[in-house]
């Protein structure tokens, strides 16, 4: 990893690119549950005052031309919608919760293309 | 009298011609009773397989399988634009022609024989032909009556349909409004469940479950005044129902939910989605699908039989246009893990429903007034039975 894997003023977020930039909502939804709570907190706490920063950055580039980091933070961006719901939602019913997001498996999303 | 959020429960009043006896729990487990079902239920009515944003060029196929009718079909954009259906089943000695669940073709040929058929079904050609004692004009793929509501794509596989539209009522003209009819992509999420389509159809027509099952993700449904976040309104339109749902003023969504929903409203708005009167319609077409008519979180849902005892459900959030910009794809998955983890917290609790039903423990299970959509849809199921067994004598 480099320095250079998000886009200029996001290298704080920069060791949150292997676990959370995941290419399709199948993904992003398995490594919710895949990871800690802590994981998920952590993440959590370190994205949620950059979401704001991250979408108006990435919203000056079309999709279509986005570069490898500005791809990464989207991707981001994405998880954090998963982890969100996790934590500011199910809370502690969340371990229970992802044994049943196993049965309805996301098939496919616009951002997956 | 209402509270302070000004709920009234729907009273029994506009319900009692529904009966309120207890409903029979054998046609939610019974193999014979699901038999008489195929042919009375889904060969005599329109099945929602897809939408026309699959199909987006001529020569776009996909695969759908319809197992209450042990039908694979293969559903074709045309040379002419035209979407047709036809049963994947080559004419020569019946071998399913496609595999691929879509693609883009202009001749689909079986891998048996090499028999090649057009977009449009006609055979165009196959081996040592002049051996056949047959005219190839004879041996087109065989159709099935396709038409489209509001983008939607709908197939009857009985005899002489009636229209479509004329089977929706007045709904088709609704549906049209809504955003579905404008989508070109969506996002998807499936499931197999082990019980009767019945059972998991009825789950998402009640919401007396939504504060014991959905006790976090549903909070925003809650009031006290409703504190099972109850319709406003049923509507009972011949075979099909909708629900008014309430809103709740007291509502608080969680931030995440919020900001995208806040990032989603402009957007709709400049679509000129946003001006629905249906937008807190929730539509129950029989048999066995849902709509509902927010436009910024509006999806589908088809429960497809597969068995006495088994479902297969298919949900999608539909959207009009591509992801416009990154904040639009944030809301986007945003508002489908919103629905997701809301339809992924139903499925253990049907199951268990069904083990109890399938038990035989039970002679009769009971309906109150606000779920009688799901004492609705049994009527009129066990009419149409009763109907075909008239006819047939069985």
């Amino acid at each position: 990893m480099t320095e250079q894997d998000l886009p200029e003023g996001f290298a704080a977020l920069e060791h949150f690119v292997s676990d959370w930039s995941l290419g399709t909502a199948l993904e992003r939804d398995a490594q919710r549950g895949a990871k800690s709570a802590d994981q998920r907190q952590q993440f959590y706490d370190a994205f949620t005052p950059r979401l704001g920063e991250a979408l108006a950055r990435l919203d000056q580039t079309p999709l279509n031309q986005h570069d490898e980091a500005e791809t990464k933070l989207m991707r981001m961006a994405l998880s954090y919608a998963h982890v969100a719901q996790a934590i500011e939602v199910q809370g502690p019913d969340e371990d229970r919760h992802a044994r049943s997001r196993k049965r309805l498996l996301i098939t496919s999303a616009p951002a997956d293309h | 009298m209402g509270g302070e959020t000004g709920f009234e429960r729907i009273p029994q009043s506009e319900v009692d011609f529904l009966g309120t006896r207890p409903i029979p729990a054998k046609p939610y487990y019974d193999p014979d009773w699901f038999e008489l079902e195929r042919e009375a239920v889904f060969r005599r009515t329109w099945q929602c397989i897809g939408h026309v944003c699959e199909l987006p060029e001529n020569g776009s196929f996909i695969r759908r399988e319809v197992e209450v009718l042990r039908a694979s079909l293969l559903v074709v954009r045309g040379k002419d634009g035209e979407i047709r259906a036809f049963h994947n089943v080559c004419t020569h000695r019946g071998t399913q022609l496609v595999e691929e669940a879509q693609g883009k073709r202009t001749k689909f040929s079986c891998p048996y024989h090499m028999w090649t058929y057009g977009a449009d079904g006609a055979l165009i050609s196959a081996p040592d032909f002049d051996q056949f004692h047959v005219e190839k004009e004879d041996c087109a793929l065989k159709q099935v009556a396709l038409e489209i509501c509001a983008g939607l794509i709908f197939v009857h596989l009985g005899k002489d349909p009636q229209p479509l539209r004329e089977w929706l009522g007045p709904l088709a003209e609704q549906m049209e409004t809504l955003p579905v009819a404008r989508a070109t992509t969506f996002t998807e999420y499936s499931y197999e469940i082990d019980a009767n389509w019945k059972l998991a159809y009825d789950n998402f027509q009640e919401n007396y479950h939504l504060r014991f099952i959905h006790s976090r993700s549903g909070k925003p449904t809650f009031s006290d005044d409703n504190p099972f976040g109850y319709p406003a309104e049923f509507g009972f339109h011949g075979p099909h129902r909708t629900q008014q749902l309430w809103s709740n003023p007291e509502a608080v969504s969680p931030p995440y939910q919020a900001t995208a929903f806040g990032l989603m409203i402009p957007k709709a708005t400049e679509k000129g989605l946003m001006n629905t009167e249906h937008g807190r319609k929730y539509f129950a077409l029989f048999p066995s699908f849902f709509m509902l008519g927010t436009p910024v979180q509006h999806f589908v849902h088809v429960v497809y039989p597969l068995s006495a005892e088994k479902s297969r459900g298919v949900i999608r959030l539909y959207w009009v246009d591509e992801d416009g910009d990154a904040s639009e794809r944030y809301a986007r998955e945003a508002i489908a893990v919103t629905a997701h983890d809301v339809h992924c917290e139903d499925v253990d609790v049907i199951e268990a429903g069904q083990r109890g039903i399938s038990s035989g423990a039970l002679d009769h299970i009971h309906m109150q007034t606000q779920e009688a959509l799901c004492r609705h849809l049994f009527n009129t199921v066990e009419e149409m039975v009763d109907d075909y067994r008239a006819e047939t004598g069985q």
